[in-house]
């Protein structure tokens, strides 16, 4: 698998840092609003997170029922470019797009986990986890999805090769780092008729021997990146590659 | 070709459901997808896959049929009819 190189046109529409973490049993929903205070000048956009929970029985009585639970508070940039999730399972940072690189990515999430630490006061980190989504526009007409991807489903011979709807699904185990990646495919409807946007998807985690502690925590993240690095471009071809710059 | 790899950690080797949320129009579209898709596993291909690892002889197991009532009906023949409209999208 390549390194990666920058593209000017990098088709990330979202990246996501996540951490998911148990925090003490006598930690609140409510207490996480604290971090609002530290982060509000960046994030002045406050919403509330909440788990829905539906419910069906089925037997000599049909019951349903629905709940919601509050699990914490999303912060976004007034831009909504940014978005900081702290809620009571995990830590979450998004950036849409526009993406600039991996650095200031990184060292904006680093820098409000330590705040949520510091609030949340997490017992455990259970999981770590990077996830790039990107779409590819490709230019129409084409021949074959190998000319752009090189993980795609592969459609015997034997029947029509034209798709109007494709979502796959993939998961590899990475051995060599104790993680796995998920990554999905999906063709999504198109900005303009004379192209295709295809959903390249890369979840790349690991929920098994996980950093304890901060420095190794940060360190590991550096490994997940290269590795989704290396998960994209051992997707896409030449010709795909061409469309980012 | 692709082999089929078994993850080292506990079964069932299912994620469907990305963990770590999505906020953009991308990520929220293969959230319902990748819903859809395990709403299609759990109906159908887990129940046999978990049921089969409970046994180390792999054994065949019918699928248990939803509840089912006496449903009485009566045919009238009405002809010979042309072919129903196929249409290719369903």
């Amino acid at each position: 698998m390549n390194a990666r190189i920058h593209y000017p046109q990098a088709p990330i529409t979202e990246a996501i840092i996540d951490i998911r973490v148990r925090l003490p049993e006598s930690m609140r929903p409510d207490d996480l609003d604290e971090l609002h205070a530290l982060v509000r000048d960046q994030y002045p956009g406050k919403e509330n997170r909440a788990l829905a929970q539906g419910r069906c029985e089925v037997g000599a009585h049909v019951s349903a029922s629905a709940s919601q639970q509050p699990i914490g508070f999303l912060f976004k940039t007034s831009d909504e470019k940014q978005v900081f999730q702290a809620r009571t399972d995990g830590f979450t940072f998004s950036r849409l797009a526009p993406y600039e690189s991996w650095k200031p990515f990184r060292d904006e999430a680093r820098r409000l986990w330590e705040l949520y630490r510091q609030v949340g006061k997490p017992e455990e980190v259970l999981r770590l986890a990077v996830r790039y989504i990107n779409r590819i526009d490709i230019p129409l007409p084409f021949d074959d999805l190998n000319q752009y991807l090189r993980t795609f489903p592969e459609v015997s011979p034997d029947l029509p090769q034209a798709l109007s709807g494709l979502f796959m699904q993939l998961t590899i185990p990475q051995p060599d780092i104790d993680c796995v990646t998920l990554l999905n495919e999906a063709l999504i409807e198109p900005a303009h008729p004379d192209i295709a946007s295809i959903i390249l998807d890369i979840d790349l985690f690991r929920q098994n021997s996980v950093p304890q502690d901060d420095a190794e925590l940060w360190k590991f993240f550096e490994i997940l990146h290269a590795r989704k690095n290396a998960v994209f471009e051992a997707c896409v071809t030449d010709k795909a590659r061409e469309l980012f710059k | 070709m692709p082999a089929i790899a078994p993850l080292p950690p506990k079964p069932p080797i299912v994620h469907v459901r990305p963990i770590a949320d999505a906020l953009g129009d991308e990520g929220l579209f293969i959230s319902k997808a990748a819903e859809k898709a395990a709403e299609h596993w759990e109906d159908r291909a887990q129940w046999i896959l978990t049921h089969s690892r409970e046994s180390d002889e792999l054994d065949y197991e019918s699928v248990p049929l939803d509840d089912a009532g006496t449903v009485r009906v009566r045919y009238k023949f009405a002809g010979k009819l042309e072919p129903m409209p196929y249409e290719w999208d369903d």
